[in-house]
């Protein structure tokens, strides 16, 4: 039985793959658009090959453009992306991501990438329908795939997709104005069903739609600007309905979308985001995107392509588990020393009852040391990864400057515009104090700090280098509240809404900084 | 060395520590290091054994106390209990640990040169008082271990150290060093009224010395004194200034800097060279008898 249906998979393939090749096959290589696109990634990233780009830039790189890369890579499973998806699970582990559509975004990319994590399921239980049309997009996209939600099925989700149609055929994310991109995402997640008498007619609606929005150069508009991305988009939802290029529907002045898309090509072989512009990372990748659509089909059907029986659990214990594991080893090897240090002393008959007690109590003050240690690696400790604040009660701004310096050293840690952090803003919850948010912003931003003393009088002693009494013997960290600088200690000032705190680094107590 | 004027021992002592101390480029650290350990391992091989591993430990404890402490430096290792470690620290706080032994093997063999008769020598001319005060205190230091072993002793004949265990014996020698310091706190105003009664401090201190300024002393004052300038003109020029926070830096190589090193570095191996001159000298006409 799975025999048969794993011969008609092919057979469906293969009819696939021999309706696509006359399209591609009239004069164009789409190959040598997609090498240039990776020839220019890898140029700017300065990476030698491209599974070197997937390991070392894409983990950097969320909310990025990588997750179209991933799907658009993953469709040949040449290249190896265990790296990625390991950054990827515990990135979303540990950042409270709050936009359901982003989430099922991870988890659609996770999946192509050919991994899976306790992660996908619950974005697709949680998300769905979270945000309007997108959501249901994305958790059918999911739901194809396997991981369906809570107590619906994918005829459900494709009901409550076809519920938002707008009345000319479109479809929009809010409001009732027809939007190229989100009706071709509609496209792209109803392909799988076209052939079903309640999907077949709004498709179809929708691809009228889609055509009499077409411009006269064959592209796409968005927010009234024709552009690649809607382009690339509207591609990849007619190459997953096994639409042609030169169907009559989609063909303006002889152009073709394919061609409106590629007239934003730019020299270094990026894309643009409108005629004549500089190349922008989104369009390039999702023109990629495109290319690899029109290659392979479908891009949202995972199963066929990738092979998820490698399925790799990565639970969020892992974390705790490790750093349990260093104790219980460093309490093992302390364990046996001790007592081979009590065979040692039977041996050598210094056999009296305290000698065994004083190797129990230097035993026992290490372990007591080894578990108040807490080792962190720099990434862990810098960066986004902070657990989410309870009863936030508002935000203020954050800035961190040395302008004094600027003209007076050429130091390389002094910043040329005396910028060390820009106005950020931070929530903050009750009681919170300044030196809690510059903890805070130091960490998100890996600036160095130290300070001295502890409690409510704590002191700032450096602050990205710069140290206090490095630029004379007055010089030091101040820092000023809504313009005025506060007669306590930063640790000892509670912060309200709305507050804007600056530190400024003075040469002179703080009298060379302006007040307001 | 032992036979030159307290003047040139003083002063070599003071340049080769003092250029260690107040410099922290670590070329420097580790030749005033080596010139120090070749020149008292030079005169005391195989003697005193038990001194150089609390030594080293000491080192070792200053290296890694500085990063535990010190969090500036761009590359951050791990981060400790919050706290971030960075291997620029680790670097300083090693340094720190070479300067820190460089000194104390200077010192320790200061301290086995300058007999208190030459420090009397020395300071007896600016300040007989302070000379006095200098000698009586320098006294103190094997006086106190002599005590030490002195009570150690009476305990034992007293019965305390019977029972063998290291827990019993680690708080004999505390209750035996807490003995001792009162000692010499007793001591001390003991020491004072006696003089007082014998009539200390009444008249005009004379002091004498039998030490004479020979021409060899000369030369090596001259030759201590230009290997010096040398030295501290490279530091004020900052030719030979290490940078370690946020990142390491050194100055590009150049002629002030290469002298500069030349000149340190013959200054650190000059006791060594010349006691080594003797003792070759030594046997040499010993062979001939």
């Amino acid at each position: 039985m799975h025999k048969r249906i794993f011969v008609f998979l092919l057979c469906a393939l293969l009819v696939c793959a021999s309706v696509m090749t006359p399209v591609f096959a009239d004069g164009f290589v789409f190959s040598d658009v997609k090498n240039g696109i990776l020839d220019c990634e890898l140029q700017k990233s300065e990476k030698e090959s491209v599974q070197e780009w997937i390991d070392s830039v894409f983990p950097q790189s969320f909310e990025g453009v990588s997750e179209w890369y991933v799907l658009g890579l993953s469709q040949t499973g040449e290249y190896d992306f265990s790296a990625y998806a390991r950054a990827l699970v515990k990135y979303v582990n540990e950042k409270e991501i709050t936009n359901p559509v982003t989430k099922q975004k991870y988890a659609l990319t996770l999946l192509a990438s050919g991994y899976s994590s306790d992660f996908v399921q619950k974005t697709a239980d949680e998300c769905v329908g979270k945000l309007g049309i997108m959501s249901y997009v994305y958790a059918l996209h999911l739901a194809e795939n396997g991981f369906s939600p809570k107590d619906m099925t994918c005829a459900d989700i494709v009901d409550r997709i076809l519920e938002k149609e707008l009345d000319d055929g479109g479809f929009a994310v809010t409001g009732t104005v027809f939007d190229a991109d989100v009706t071709a995402m509609v496209l792209q997640a109803l392909a799988p069903y076209r052939n079903e008498e309640s999907v077949k007619p709004v498709i179809e609606r929708a691809l009228e739609r889609l055509s009499t929005a077409q411009t006269e150069n064959g592209g796409f508009m968005n927010y009234g600007v024709e552009n690649a991305e809607s382009c690339a988009q509207v591609l990849i939802a007619m190459s997953s309905l096994g639409i042609e290029l030169n169907d009559s529907r989609f063909v303006k002045n002889e152009a073709t979308v394919l061609d409106a898309m590629l007239s934003f090509r730019c020299v270094d072989g990026g894309f643009s985001h409108t005629l004549g512009t500089e190349p922008s990372a989104q369009a390039t990748a999702q023109v990629f995107l495109a290319l690899c659509a029109l290659e392979n089909g479908s891009l949202y059907q995972l199963k066929e392509l990738n092979d998820l029986s490698h399925i790799v659990y990565m639970p969020q214990e892992e974390k705790e588990e490790d750093s349990v594991s260093w104790r219980v080893y460093a309490v093992t090897v302390i364990a046996t020393v001790s007592v081979l240090a009590c065979l040692l002393l039977l041996i050598f008959k210094k056999r009296h009852y305290k000698n065994f007690l004083l190797v129990l109590l230097i035993g026992t003050v290490l372990c007591l040391l080894v578990f108040t240690l807490d080792f962190q690696s720099a990434d862990d400790y810098y960066g986004e990864s902070q657990t989410p604040k309870e009863n936030v009660i508002g935000t203020v701004t954050l800035e961190i400057r040395c302008d004094v310096l600027t003209d007076r050293t050429d130091l390389s840690h002094v910043p040329e515009d005396g910028v060390i952090l820009k106005k950020t803003e931070f929530e903050i919850a009750e009681g919170e104090s300044v030196f809690d948010i510059l903890e805070e912003a130091v960490r998100k931003n890996r600036i160095q700090m130290e300070y001295g003393g502890m409690g409510e009088l704590i002191y700032i002693q450096g602050l990205g280098y710069l140290y206090e009494l490095d630029h004379g013997d007055l010089s030091g960290w101040i820092y000023l509240v809504n313009g005025e600088s506060p007669s306590v200690g930063c640790a000892a000032y509670t912060l309200s809404d709305g507050d804007t705190v600056v530190w400024h680094y003075s040469l002179n107590q703080g009298k060379d900084i302006p007040q307001e | 060395m032992t036979h030159l004027n307290p003047i040139v021992l003083f002063f070599y002592f003071a340049a080769a520590a003092g250029i260690s101390m107040f410099s922290m480029n670590p070329v420097i650290q580790i030749f005033s290091l080596a010139g120090a350990l070749s020149f008292f391992f030079l005169r005391n091989a195989g003697k005193r054994t038990g001194m150089h591993l609390p030594l080293f430990l000491l080192a070792l404890l200053a290296a890694l106390l500085n990063p535990l402490f010190q969090h500036n430096g761009a590359t951050v290792l791990f981060v400790l209990n919050g706290n971030p470690v960075t291997k620029e620290a680790c670097i300083y706080g090693a340094v720190t640990a070479l300067m820190l032994l460089a000194t104390l093997y200077w010192f320790r063999s200061f301290s086995e040169l300058m007999t208190s008769d030459k420090i009397l020598y020395l300071f007896g001319r600016i300040s007989p008082k302070i000379a006095l005060l200098l000698s009586m205190a320098m006294r103190y230091i094997p006086l106190f271990g002599a005590q030490l072993k002195k009570t150690a002793q009476t305990q034992k004949a007293m019965g305390y150290f019977k029972e063998d265990n290291a827990m019993d014996r680690i708080r004999g020698y505390m209750r035996v060093f807490s003995v001792t310091v009162t000692w010499a706190l007793e001591s001390g105003i003991v020491t004072a009224d006696s003089m007082e009664a014998r009539g200390y401090g009444e008249g005009k201190r004379s002091s004498f010395a039998v030490f004479r300024f020979y021409r060899k002393d000369g030369f090596y004052l001259m030759l201590i004194g230009a290997l010096f300038l040398i030295s501290v003109y490279g530091l004020a020029t900052e030719a030979v200034a290490f940078q370690y926070y946020p990142t390491f830096g050194a100055q590009a190589p150049s002629f002030i800097s290469t002298l500069t090193y030349i000149a340190y570095i013959m200054l650190a191996f000059l006791p060594t060279a010349a006691e080594a001159g003797e003792k070759i000298k030594w046997k040499y006409l010993q062979s001939k008898i």
